[in-house]
């Protein structure tokens, strides 16, 4: 067996065992698939028999209401009607009050029904066009930041203290270091974030972690105080601004 | 006010922990592509930004309750959608689940995970709107209204 050949008698298992059929709802047929919708909820469709013997395959207008969860809105926007229009054009299924569907017989089922979920999914991909959607956060500079200079760090890890606490740290970098990034645009959140990094710093040093702790701060608002930042750098052994790369480096990386 | 792509999730989680989130609306419906939805102010006396949308299929009994942050959706839930859990999210991680579940905002894998609340019922719209702003530490002192019943194909006595 050839390496392709391996990977196609993988794929086609893989798919004949997830896609599955649902309970029955509202009368459809409900056929679960293995695509998902950007928030990981898989891709659905429903089945019914039209009168002239035709297999009916719809979303049933689940796409457009998962795009509108995430604010994009088609009719507000011509542009945005247009991308609907050209990706449901271009695999050849029909666009009607919502709902996304082809109607198959026994020849074409498994091509329309392919050509019906690759619509939906590149429908739900939609979402990434909405700029709050994809508006990147501080944490994510920061990681693009160590990406960059290859340091080795693990983001989100749950920690566990002898002492009972637990919390998330926003960073584990490289095993020495243990990295709160604290971003604000509000001197109300500023406070309110440092202080609970101040609680989680205070609580690593109770439990005599030997790992060094340090606060990055986004400095690009104006929002971190003295009294904000001081209290900080009495439970941080190191307190460093975002816009000082040079210090950043040396603190990761020492 | 707050930058809604940073750090969101601590800032949201304190805030529905502080129950301050109160909604004086009445839900209006409008009709959009294949379902209705519904969008009501939250007011919050530190943080503006809050929203309640509700979301109605037109062709199916399914609904989503969403109370989104500057465009975040912060907690949504799902009264009858399939959901395949990503390995690390901290619960069910790997599991499809079929069924209501609630996705919860997090920095780092944005709406992707997920749990599976207890008291929330799947059944009434209107009881699961209800039970919906309680777990989110959201006082209702607005007007409830149900979906219109002709956009739903229904008969109207």
């Amino acid at each position: 067996m050839t390496l392709c050949e391996n990977v196609a008698s993988h794929l086609s298992t893989y798919l004949s065992q997830n896609i599955v059929c649902g309970p029955i709802e509202a009368g459809y047929e409900v056929l679960v698939t293995p695509l998902l919708y950007p928030d990981r909820d898989n891709i659905e469709l429903f089945l019914t028999e039209t009168p002239d013997g035709l297999i009916r395959v719809s979303d049933l207008g689940q796409t457009m209401l998962k795009l509108s969860d995430y604010g994009f809105v088609p009719n507000r926007a011509p542009r945005r009607r247009a991308m609907i229009y050209q990706i449901t054009a271009s695999l050849g299924v029909r666009y009607e009050n919502g709902s996304v569907l082809v109607d198959a017989d026994q020849s074409t089922l498994g091509s329309k029904v392919w050509d019906l979920l690759m619509a939906v999914q590149k429908l739900s991909d939609l979402a990434f066009t909405v700029p709050a959607y994809v508006r990147a956060s501080f944490s994510d500079e920061v990681e693009d930041y160590l990406v960059g200079r290859n340091i080795q760090y693990n983001r989100g890890v749950q920690l566990y203290l002898p002492t009972g606490y637990s919390f998330i740290i926003d960073f584990v970098i490289q095993e020495t270091s243990l990295v709160h990034v604290l971003s604000a645009n509000s001197q109300s959140y500023a406070r309110e974030r440092a202080s609970l990094v101040y609680q989680n710093f205070m609580e690593l040093r109770e439990a005599q972690d030997p790992r060094q702790r340090v606060a990055v701060l986004d400095d690009r608002s104006e929002v971190w105080s003295d009294n904000t930042s001081i209290p900080m750098s009495h439970a941080a052994n190191i307190v460093v601004r975002w816009s000082k790369k040079a210090e950043l480096e040396r603190v990761l990386t020492t | 006010m707050r930058d809604p792509g940073s750090q969101a999730a601590a800032l949201i989680d304190s805030i529905i922990e502080s129950g301050e989130l109160i909604i004086n609306d009445r839900v209006r419906w409008e009709q959009r592509e294949g379902h209705l939805k519904a969008r009501l102010s939250v007011i919050s006396q530190r943080y503006p930004g809050f929203r309640l949308e509700l979301g109605k299929s037109l062709n199916l009994p399914r609904f989503t309750l969403q109370l989104t942050f500057n465009t975040i959706a912060a907690r949504r839930y799902c009264s009858n959608n399939t959901h395949s859990v990503a390995a690390d999210c901290p619960d069910y991680a790997g599991q499809r689940l079929q069924g209501p579940h609630k996705h919860r905002w997090s920095d780092e894998t944005g709406d992707e995970c997920i749990y599976v609340p207890d008291d929330i019922s799947p059944d009434s719209l209107e009881k699961a709107f209800y039970d919906f702003c309680a777990e989110s530490g959201i006082i209702f002192n607005g007007v409830w209204i149900d979906p219109p019943l002709a956009q739903l194909g229904l008969e109207v006595a």
